[in-house]
């Protein structure tokens, strides 16, 4: 166990300048300085409190202790307790503390591993009900990057297959599984559109539909002939179907079953398969907007916010505009809000966003088209803790729940929060604060990695996008490699790459000051640190002229 | 950056209070046209595809979606919604015993020499814009039929197309349950190459696979029946319930019925001896293109004739494909219809049946049965819809000349007494979509043009763009689609399977 | 045989009366030259292969004398010149799905030296399933690659290619890469720039060996090719499909300077109906029986695509899309142009859309697409307007001769299977 150092009376401003240090700090953790158990009792001083949506405390003190909350509001602070104070000017928004956000829906590829077990016989590939995450499955960039946008606990799912298997709920600090996890088996995850591989059965949609109602008759069925053999065992032993005892839950209701939904038609199919006494949620689509009222108001949504782009318009005269494409990212940033106003409940995730941080200008987006800044903040605090069980403890800044928050200075649900740090169990993160993109990285790059001991690494960098939303790849060795995370803070590109898709543990992460069409910096990873520099080939201006 | 935080009115699904009726290209935004409670059409030319043939200057009568009277100077209450017929022409709805128009995900289930467990009911595509868009060519009543890969195919789902209404509240509830069979090249997979070839490589193993399932089903259905009832039935292990098998079994118990493509006689015949054997009547055979041949052995089964007017040559088994099947399966006293197979044909249905009267001398009347009255009983749905009769289903074509005219156009088409389509009422809304569209683009360009490559619509093949897959959806085990013409032109050599 | 009645116009009265130069005089029928008005009661007069002179029966005065007549009597009947099929790939395609009959489409880009006629199989199962349906000349292109080759128009009866063929090359065909809309650096279309270039090079080196002031060049059949469509003798059928693909096409042409342009496209065209009719451009218009080509346009975009052309000024003959499966249905065409005249286009337009105008836009317009003396006798006879559907076509002649429409394999099998049914009747004697 690792405990963070406490930095008394933090200056805000001052910031950490390595982007990401805990993360380094977890591929150097026999760095700590101090080894030895600290006084684990803090204190937030002066802040605005958020203990849940639409309850405000200005000038509050919050007291945490051993990973608890023992009190919040007007209250002393314990003499053990090691106080943390924010320097604010005249001008500045106060420091806010909100709940930590909870993201219902945070998908792994869990069973992936090379070390994973080949399914036995007589399992379809698709029919996974029974795989669980497992401490190996742990998310680490995926936790980290959710931590950046104030996430501190998660529905971790499985993400692959018809029936894909048990998600389980854990906090997202630092130790991963074992130190994180809340609950196991906490909901069964499926969704429709997957294609057997090697062009086995199924291969189209009315094919997996009828895979997964035969899959939930053979779970039914397998209750009932075990039990019948065991009654009567002068009969045939029938046969046994692996994985599909974990459905049985399900089918009894006891276990939520929560299906991602691709479009409109989807959901329905899916409310229309999925017998009225299982528990089901969904993962939206974003467009439920369209014949809402063919949604029953008891199952409740999931929603994601990859509200569209804007379609591509040369001029008023531009015959190949899709009038549909028009109008779904006009109305799609209402979507929450029409659910709401319909009486479906809401939850939000970062899920099906390129990054989680760009869930608060989205749900911004949202709330100038119609939900209220609370719902937006019930949908990712109250409501999922509730759903998942653990009201108790979670959603709220509240007297014995865990110690799981979100520091902002200001407003949450802005475009850009600058969100500072959050604690997790009582143990703080600080983040390193995010300027405003002074830089357009967009274009095709051509990376040298100076690795010491090691020489000079070619690599190709390309990503498009916007500077405020990016994707890209990497290409190195002629392996394309997707990023992780893309972000620009004033000048300096930052990317973050899963480093087992090298072969290694963590994360490799890559700082880099840009200049024109030069850059310059750093970068480490489970091998070291090493140096970048790059040269832009094609840049955001030769994109534009092409059409 | 500026933003506009009105609302646009336009298009809100149920957002105009009025009942109007809006025809959208986006279903999902509309709400059902209005059921008058009375409609007359008067002194139109009714071609009531009944014993009662073509009445001139003759009323129709509906009253809560159904037909009321056909005849002469008939009355209608106060309040009635009048049409004035004069010199245009009613036919019934035209129903399309062969589409794929509307499916999502695949056509196919190609994957095993027999899926019978997939229902084209899980699929449907409830914003197909060919829904509208055959509306438009006077269709009422489609049947979307799974493709042609397999022996024994996926349950079929028979759909109204009330252009706005959910998956379900499109189905045509009075229809019994069918299931798609295929004989000849395609089971037999001739035209394409696998990796792992897939029993059965002859006519005479598709023959067999069927058999063996059949008897596979009813062996499955024993071992059903041979389960105790009651309390007793606790202490007996069940069968595993199998979702192909027990589907196979209803074919079997006569309640879901066989509606096979095929195309040479020899493979017909072979079904016909089959099902006889197992004691079953097939519904329809599906393309039937040598129907011609074995006309009266196909009459004296009982099985009905769905075929393409004119299509021959797209494969080795289609080159004694002709024209005149249609008029000589007719005259054999085959229950004959012409379908579609084709979202873009489906669209002038009428002038296929036109067709019929070209070759062999069909006459006209008897022509558009081809296409109501035909395909309404081979669909199980004759008693609901298809002809101009006292007490079927108001669904019914308004044209404005000869149904059979190439120059005639649809002006109105009815589906349970609600008018979907109206050439007027289109005319008159595209200004609107066309002020919706540049409204919103303006938007987009007030916000710095959009993203360069976001949303921008890929052309697919023929140049087609911004369609949904299932719109241009086709059978690909059908050579020939490309999908502009969808059938009209394609190197087959590109293969173009899904 | 009958005593003859009618009188001829002086003019046409000739004495001496090879056997190739027989009379054919049809009578009684409406005749529609589709340049002019019909003509009841009308008459065509036939000699050896052309029409001779068509009038109204009472304005042909004049006797016959002494020469071999035959008189064809078509009480009830119209006459209509025989539809000209402005781009097919009928006669290089038999069965879709098996390539050993399949000549269409060549591998490779550039394809600028391939002859339509020389792969033009005349006991295609096909052609007599087209003249059946009235479609008695096509013009035949291949469909592979960039530049795709030489297309021919070919009379759809004959003992071989080589009396068959009315006209070839009659266009070099190029498909305008739609990758190049909106993007000027479209490889394909620099692989088609580079190869003009190269062959105006070649065609410059044989000029000066023709003038005795450079040595000949080395052979080059691509290029060679090349020449007639470069010095605008054929006309260039250029193929783009969208809109976009089409401004950029006709840009392009220009740029290229090509003498003469014929633009191959969808119903996009109506969209640049005014930019054609400036320039002149005639389009083969592919076809009417397709899909809007966006999903959010009108449900008649493309049924209405004709008529815009039409009031616009631009010449333009209807095509079906010419590909493999169209090939067996070329029959249809005529429906396409009905279709259009629903939404729109004039009957008269509608006719002279697959007759005169794809006649004269295929380059055979002085010898095929109307009823006029001095053209090619191909005809049809029908029991009304041979844009419908219901209509029969009854008989057809092709360049005089009356065609033998039971060739169709259609019609060998109707026969057949309707004695079958008829003897097979329930209670008839087996």
């Amino acid at each position: 166990m690792r405990f963070p150092i406490p930095t008394f009376r933090t200056k805000a401003a001052t910031g950490l300048t390595v982007l990401g240090c805990a993360l380094l700090a977890a591929l150097t953790a026999t760095a700590a300085e101090v080894r030895q158990p600290l006084p684990d009792a803090h204190a937030l001083v002066d802040v605005r409190v958020v203990t849940a949506p639409g309850e405000v405390l200005d000038g509050a003190t919050l007291v945490i202790r051993n990973g608890i909350i023992e009190a919040v509001g007007d209250v002393d602070v314990p003499a053990d307790a090691a106080i943390i104070e924010f320097e604010r000017g005249e001008d500045q928004p106060p420091i806010t503390v909100y709940p930590g956000l909870i993201d219902p829906y945070l998908v792994i590829a869990a069973d992936d591993r090379d070390d994973a077990p080949d399914s036995p016989p007589g399992r379809h590939p698709l029919i996974r009900p029974d795989v669980t995450v497992a401490a190996l499955d742990w998310p680490a960039d995926a936790v980290e990057g959710h931590r950046r946008a104030g996430f501190t606990t998660a529905l971790i799912a499985p993400g692959s297959g018809l029936l894909r298997g048990e998600s389980v709920l854990a906090n997202l600090g630092d130790g991963g599984l074992s130190g994180n996890r809340l609950r196991s088996g906490v909901a069964q995850h499926g969704h429709l559109h997957e294609r057997s591989p090697d062009n086995g059965y199924p291969q189209s949609l009315m094919g997996s539909v009828a895979l997964f109602r035969q899959t939930l008759l053979d779970a039914d069925w397998q209750q009932r002939a075990r039990s019948a053999w065991q009654n009567e065992p002068g009969q045939a032993r029938p046969e046994w179907l692996p994985g599909l005892d974990a459905l049985a839950p399900v089918l009894n209701g006891d276990r939520p079953l929560v299906m991602e939904s691709r479009d409109t038609h989807d959901s329905l199919r899916i409310l229309d398969l999925v017998d009225p006494s299982i528990d089901l949620v969904l993962i939206g689509h974003g467009a439920e907007y369209q014949r809402l009222d063919q949604y029953p108001r008891t199952v409740p949504h999931i929603l994601t916010v990859d509200f569209p782009d804007a379609p591509d318009v040369d001029d008023l005269d531009d015959r190949d505009v899709s009038l549909e494409e028009l109008r779904h990212w006009r109305r799609a940033p209402e979507n929450p809000a029409r659910l709401l106003e319909a009486g479906v409940p809401v939850l939000f995730t970062a899920h099906g966003l390129s990054g989680p941080t760009d869930l608060f200008a989205r749900l911004a987006t949202a709330i100038e088209r119609g939900l209220e800044a609370d719902q937006a903040l019930a949908g990712l605090t109250t409501r999922p803790a509730e759903w998942l069980g653990i009201a108790d403890r979670a959603g709220r800044i509240q007297t014995g729940y865990m110690a799981n928050l979100v520091v902002v200075e200001g407003e949450l649900f802005t475009e850009a929060p600058t969100i500072s740090e959050v604690w997790i169990d009582g143990v703080r993160f600080e983040l390193a604060r995010l300027e405003p993109p002074a830089v357009d990285p967009v274009g095709t790059w051509a990376l040298t990695l100076g690795l010491p001991g090691m020489g000079d690494v070619d690599a190709e960098l390309v990503l498009t996008g916007t500077p405020s939303s990016l994707d890209g790849t990497l290409n190195t060795m002629g392996n394309e490699t997707p990023l992780s995370e893309i972000r620009v803070s004033g000048k300096q590109l930052q990317i973050r790459i899963d480093a087992s898709r090298f072969g290694g543990a963590g994360t490799i992460s890559i700082n880099m000051d840009i200049d024109g069409d030069r850059g310059r910096g750093n970068g480490s990873g489970p091998f070291g640190e090493f140096t970048v520099r790059g040269q832009r080939s094609s840049g955001p201006d030769e994109e534009e002229t092409r059409s | 950056m500026k933003r506009i935080v009105l609302t646009l009115a336009v298009a809100l699904a149920g957002s105009t209070a009025a009942a109007q009726y809006q025809p959208d290209i986006e279903a999902w935004t509309i709400d059902a046209p209005p059921e008058p409670q009375t409609v007359i059409v008067r002194n139109a030319t009714l071609w009531t595809a009944d014993d009662a043939g073509i009445l001139d200057n003759a009323d129709l009568v509906i009253e809560d979606g159904r037909i009321a009277a056909v005849g002469s100077d008939l009355r209608a209450p106060r309040g009635a919604l009048e049409i004035d017929g004069t010199g245009l022409h009613v036919t019934p709805g035209i129903i399309d015993a062969h589409s794929h128009a509307a499916i999502i995900g695949g056509v196919n289930e190609a994957t095993d020499i027999s899926t019978a467990q997939v229902r084209i009911e899980d699929v449907i595509d409830a914003d197909s814009i060919n829904i509208y868009r055959q509306l438009a060519g006077g269709v009422t009543t489609i049947n979307l039929l799974h493709g042609s890969a397999n022996a024994i195919g996926g349950q079929m789902a028979v759909i109204k197309l009330r252009w706005g209404a959910s998956p379900r509240e499109l189905i045509f509830d009075a229809a019994p349950a069918g299931i798609k069979f295929a004989l000849g090249e395609n089971p037999k997979q001739s035209n394409w190459s696998n990796d792992e070839p897939r029993y059965p490589g002859t006519r005479s193993g598709v023959a067999q696979i069927i058999e063996e399932k059949f008897q596979l089903a009813e062996d499955h259905q024993r071992a059903i029946e041979a389960m105790p009832s009651g309390r007793r039935a606790r202490d007996v292990v069940p069968p595993r319930p199998d979702l192909e098998l027990d589907a196979i079994g209803k074919i079997l118990d006569g309640s879901l019925r066989i509606h096979s493509h095929a195309y040479r006689a020899d493979e017909m015949v072979m079904l016909i001896e089959v099902a006889e054997r197992f004691g079953i009547t097939i519904g329809t055979f599906q393309h039937v293109l040598e129907g011609y041949k074995l006309a009266r052995r196909m009459a004296e089964h009982g099985v009905g004739g769905s075929t393409f007017i004119d299509w021959w040559n797209f494969k080795a088994e289609a080159s004694d494909a002709i024209p005149y099947n249609p008029a000589l399966m007719a005259e054999a006293g085959v229950l004959t219809g012409l379908h579609s197979d084709n979202p873009e044909l489906a669209r002038r249905m009428n002038l296929e049946a036109a067709k019929a009267v070209r070759y062999g001398g069909v006459e006209p009347h008897e022509a558009l049965k081809m296409i109501t009255t035909g395909p309404a009983e081979q669909l199980g749905v004759g008693d609901r819809t298809g002809r101009l009769a006292e007490g079927l289903d108001a669904d019914f074509v308004i044209w404005n000349g000869h149904p059979l005219s190439v120059y005639s156009r649809v002006e109105q088409t009815w589906v349970d007494g609600r008018r979907y389509f109206d050439r007027e009422t289109d005319l008159a809304r595209r200004e609107a979509l066309d002020t919706e569209r540049r409204e919103l683009m303006a938007m987009v360009l007030d916000e710095g043009g959009g993203d360069e490559g976001a949303g921008d619509d890929e052309a697919t093949g023929g140049g087609l763009l911004g369609y949904r897959d299932s719109e241009l959806a086709h059978d690909a085990y059908c050579f020939a689609h490309d999908h502009r013409h969808l059938h009209a032109g394609i190197d087959f050599r590109k293969g173009n399977r899904q | 045989m009958k005593t003859l009645t009618i009188l001829l116009l002086a003019a046409v009265v000739t004495t001496a009366a090879a056997q190739d130069d027989a009379l054919t005089v049809l009578t009684g029928a409406t005749v529609h030259p589709v340049d002019g008005e019909p003509i009841d009661n009308g008459v065509v007069i036939i000699r050896g292969e052309r029409i001779e002179a068509i009038g109204p029966s009472g304005e042909l005065t004049g006797t016959f004398d002494g020469e071999r007549v035959t008189v064809i009597e078509l009480d009830g009947k119209h006459v209509y010149p025989g539809f000209v099929h402005p781009l097919s790939s009928v006669g290089l395609t038999e069965i879709g799905s098996v390539a050993g009959t399949v000549d269409t489409t060549e591998m490779g880009a550039i394809n600028a030296a391939l002859r339509t006629e020389v792969a033009f199989n005349p006991d295609s199962a096909l052609l007599p399933v087209s003249v059946a349906g009235g479609i008695l000349t096509t013009h035949t292109a291949p469909s592979g690659g960039l530049i795709r080759g030489q297309s021919a128009v070919m009379r759809m009866d004959g003992w071989s290619w080589e009396d068959m063929t009315l006209e070839a090359p009659a266009g070099m065909h190029i498909a305008f890469p739609p990758g190049a809309a909106d993007n000027a650096d479209n490889e394909d279309l620099a692989t088609i720039e580079r190869t003009l270039e190269q062959a105006r090079h070649w065609h410059r080196a044989q000029a000066a060996f023709e003038a005795g002031n450079a040595p000949r060049p080395r052979h080059n059949a691509q290029l060679e090719a090349l020449g007639p469509v470069l010095d605008g003798t054929i006309p260039l059928f250029l193929h783009a499909d969208n809109r976009a693909a089409i401004d950029a096409a006709l840009d392009w042409a220009e740029q290229q300077d090509f003498g003469r342009v014929v633009l191959v496209g969808g119903p996009d065209l109506q969209y640049v109906a005014d930019r054609l009719a400036a320039d002149g451009i005639p389009v083969v218009l592919n076809g009417v029986y397709t899909m809007p080509t966006r999903r959010w346009e009108a449900y008649d975009m493309a049924y209405v695509a004709a008529a815009k052309l039409n009031e616009a000024g631009v010449k333009f003959a209807i095509g079906d899309g010419g590909g493999g499966f169209g090939a067996t249905n070329a029959r249809n065409l005529p429906f396409q142009a009905g279709s259009a005249a629903a939404f729109g286009l004039p009957k008269d337009a509608a006719l002279k859309s697959v007759t005169q105008w794809a006649a004269e836009i295929v380059g055979v317009g002085d010898q095929l697409g109307t009823l006029t003396a001095g053209k090619r006798a191909s005809l049809i006879v029908t029991n009304g307007d041979p844009l419908e559907p219901m209509t029969s076509i009854e008989r057809v002649w092709i360049d005089g001769r009356e065609y033998d429409l039971d060739r169709s394999r259609h019609r060998q099998l109707y026969e057949r299977y309707r004695d079958r049914i008829a003897e097979t009747a329930p209670g008839a004697d087996d």
